[in-house]
């Protein structure tokens, strides 16, 4: 047992005393962040310990999360995907590791640059749906003024959150600058 | 007047188009695609009882009720008792106020614990000569030092919102 501690504490990436208890609050503030943003705990978990750790392989990750190397592994596939992280051979090895996307950068405009396109998608699929309703013969159907409504509503909103997401990476670049910063 | 509207099958077939798109889009991503898709068709509907949930989506009650009370909590729809009967229609009146309403909430969770995490930073420096060769103190210090000093932000994020709120 005390044999398995050991090698346990002679890993890199495992934190020890009060630092490991502080890493694991970071980590439950990423999850609630998460939460709020909708995203999966097992997402935020992973993306928080690459934030901290700069980059990681799955089985160091497996064991920082307790989740399974599928689970992880289906995780870094999505951010992959949605070009937040990236894996590259770990010199020496043939592991590999991920990274978030970015490294050495700001995260946030990252971030932003993603969310941007994804309201423009949004917007662009939306304003192609009213135009397509507007021209369609469904306008003495039931249910044709509500919809027609909420579509403009929500084409509103969208070029809101748009503003929203301007304003924030804005704020967050001269942040960033002003405390020459970088994650 | 707050009501539940049916709608055509046509406008349906085309409704589900839209829906399809918000389950699959990350700016309406959830935990869950049911949540999603629950919350999509607030949207699009704007007012919706349990009965017309299981109608429209094919979940159990168990599921409907479960995911909407998710929804209350995430601030995004409300509750309202029909005068004079036993009925609950559930509402996103206006979608902008929703997902704003929602965001103010989380903003304002995320900025307690920000205060949380100014006061690890500050454990951090008075402790630094018994912490500082432990592994990962860098690291965990960089992080840290970022979310406490960042908190100005979230109060300008959060005037922002109210803004756009009011407006």
């Amino acid at each position: 047992m005390e044999m398995l501690n050991d090698k346990k504490i002679s890993k890199e990436y495992i934190y020890q005393g009060r630092l490991g208890e502080i890493e694991k609050q970071i980590i439950d503030f990423f999850v609630k962040i998460g939460e709020h943003r909708y995203l999966n705990p097992k997402f935020s978990m992973i993306f928080g310990y690459l934030i901290i750790h700069h980059s990681l392989s799955q089985s160091e990750l497996s064991e920082l999360t307790g989740y399974s190397i599928a689970t992880v592994s289906n995780t870094l596939r999505l951010m992959v995907s949605l070009n937040l992280a990236n894996k590259r051979l770990r010199p020496n090895s043939h592991e590999y590791e991920y990274y978030l996307f970015g490294e050495n950068k700001s995260l946030t405009p990252q971030s932003s640059k993603f969310k941007l396109e994804s309201v423009q998608t949004a917007l662009d699929f939306f304003s192609q749906k009213k135009q397509q309703l507007e021209k369609s013969n469904l306008q003495e159907r039931k249910g044709y003024s509500l919809l027609h409504q909420r579509i403009e509503e929500l084409l509103n909103f969208l070029n809101v959150w748009k503003s929203m997401i301007e304003y924030q990476k804005l704020l967050f670049t001269e942040f960033m600058k002003k405390n020459q910063l970088s994650i | 007047m707050m009501s539940i509207k049916s709608i055509d099958k046509e406008l349906a077939k085309f409704e589900k188009e839209l829906i399809e798109f918000m389950i699959r889009s990350p700016l309406f991503f959830d935990q869950n695609q049911i949540l999603s898709m629950i919350k999509s068709y607030f949207i699009t509907r704007k007012y919706l009882d349990q009965a017309s949930l299981r109608k429209i989506t094919g979940l159990s009650a168990g599921k409907v009720s479960q995911e909407l009370q998710n929804l209350i909590k995430m601030e995004l729809i409300e509750e309202n008792k029909v005068y004079n009967s036993r009925k609950i229609i559930y509402s996103m009146e206006s979608i902008q106020k929703s997902f704003i309403a929602s965001s103010i909430n989380a903003v304002k969770e995320i900025a307690e614990w920000q205060s949380n995490l100014r006061k690890i930073k500050e454990e951090l420096d008075r402790d630094k000569e018994k912490l500082q060769d432990l592994r990962g103190y860098p690291e965990i210090y960089k992080i840290v030092n970022l979310f406490s000093i960042s908190l100005p932000l979230n109060e300008k994020m959060l005037e922002k919102l109210q803004e756009y709120y009011d407006k």
